[in-house]
């Protein structure tokens, strides 16, 4: 049987939808807060606009027959510190997977996440990095990402 | 100009571009330190590109270092920040990611707390600036000042295709 679900590469004018399902997935992750989210929708809407054109975000969407978009996934790739096994420094990010509620274990986070690879492997880049919530961890997992060693501290939320 | 002193008049100072090599030699002693040595190709290759990126960075202000030197001038640690663009979150909308790097204090004079004024020095100054918050990858020997310092386990993960090349 044929998907009928198509990925295509996300322009501005797909800024809305990859915003929603953004906020989606903050949602799923636990987050209540509606002033937080509106105020990320809006960061994020403004942020996109700026660097889909730029180059320097680029994100891809999963759109039914009927051209509803019901998964999203993106990356960004960050100047990082060169390394002895990657002496560019770049490492490309990913984030805002999220898949529609009624549109989930068909694959199609996992349909995005390997677009991406490929991207990235057609740009050079080999090194990816990510944040997993507990539902994303097995498909990171399954294409071969490892927990990291990496820490932080917050600096606005002590006492 | 000396910003702190340290027991054993060790200073801790900014660097600047001319600073670009010693910070290299930092970088390359601290990954044999963590997970070397190194085929010296390799490590040539990360220094050659280092080199490059950290006296740029230091001239234009997108990578930050701080150096502990001796009262002879010896620089005898350090370490660095790097500012990264970081998509809005709902908790923190138009804030910034910074990336601590490059900690690293020199055999003989470890056990001083050096790299913990270091990193304190860091933090003073992401706090004075609106980051929301710092990262950075730790190794073994490091963690337990991190921990010390507040820092927390993440649930990053990280994908390098490099991986089985050879």
């Amino acid at each position: 049987m044929v998907e009928p679900i198509t990925i295509r590469c996300a322009g501005v004018d797909d800024v809305p939808h990859l915003v929603r399902l953004r906020r989606l997935m903050f949602e799923a992750m636990g987050e209540q807060e509606q002033t937080a989210l509106d105020a990320g929708d809006e960061a994020a809407a403004a942020f996109m606009h700026r660097a889909i054109p730029k180059g320097t975000f680029r994100a891809w969407v999963a759109v039914t027959p009927e051209g509803e978009v019901v998964s999203t996934g993106g990356v960004m790739i960050d100047q990082h510190v060169p390394t002895p096994r990657g002496p560019s420094g770049k490492i490309g990010y990913v984030l805002s997977v999220a898949t529609l509620p009624a549109y989930r274990r068909r694959g199609l986070a996992r349909r995005i996440v390997e677009t991406i690879l490929e991207w990235l492997t057609a740009q050079g880049i080999r090194k990816i990095a990510l944040h997993a919530s507990e539902p994303g961890r097995p498909l990171y997992e399954s294409f071969g990402f490892e927990p990291t060693n990496e820490m932080r501290l917050y600096l606005d939320e002590e006492a | 100009m000396a910003d702190r002193t340290l027991p054993g008049a060790i200073t801790i100072r900014r660097a600047t571009s001319e600073d670009a090599e010693i910070i290299t030699q930092h970088r390359a002693a601290m990954f044999d330190d963590i997970r070397g040595p190194f085929p010296p190709e390799v490590m040539g290759a990360m220094n050659a590109s280092f080199v490059d990126y950290v006296r740029r960075g230091l001239a234009e202000g997108t990578y930050l270092g701080w150096l502990a030197c001796t009262e002879a001038d010896e620089v005898v640690g350090g370490g660095g920040l790097i500012l990264l663009e970081w998509m809005a979150r709902p908790e923190d909308v138009d804030r910034r990611l910074a990336y601590i790097a490059n900690v690293y204090t020199a055999p003989a004079y470890r056990r001083r707390g050096i790299a913990r004024r270091i990193v304190e020095t860091i933090i003073d100054w992401c706090r004075n600036r609106e980051i929301s918050f710092v990262s950075l990858h730790a190794s073994e020997f490091g963690r337990p000042l991190y921990e010390s310092l507040g820092f927390e386990p993440t649930n990053e993960m990280q994908l390098d295709l490099r991986q089985g090349d050879g």
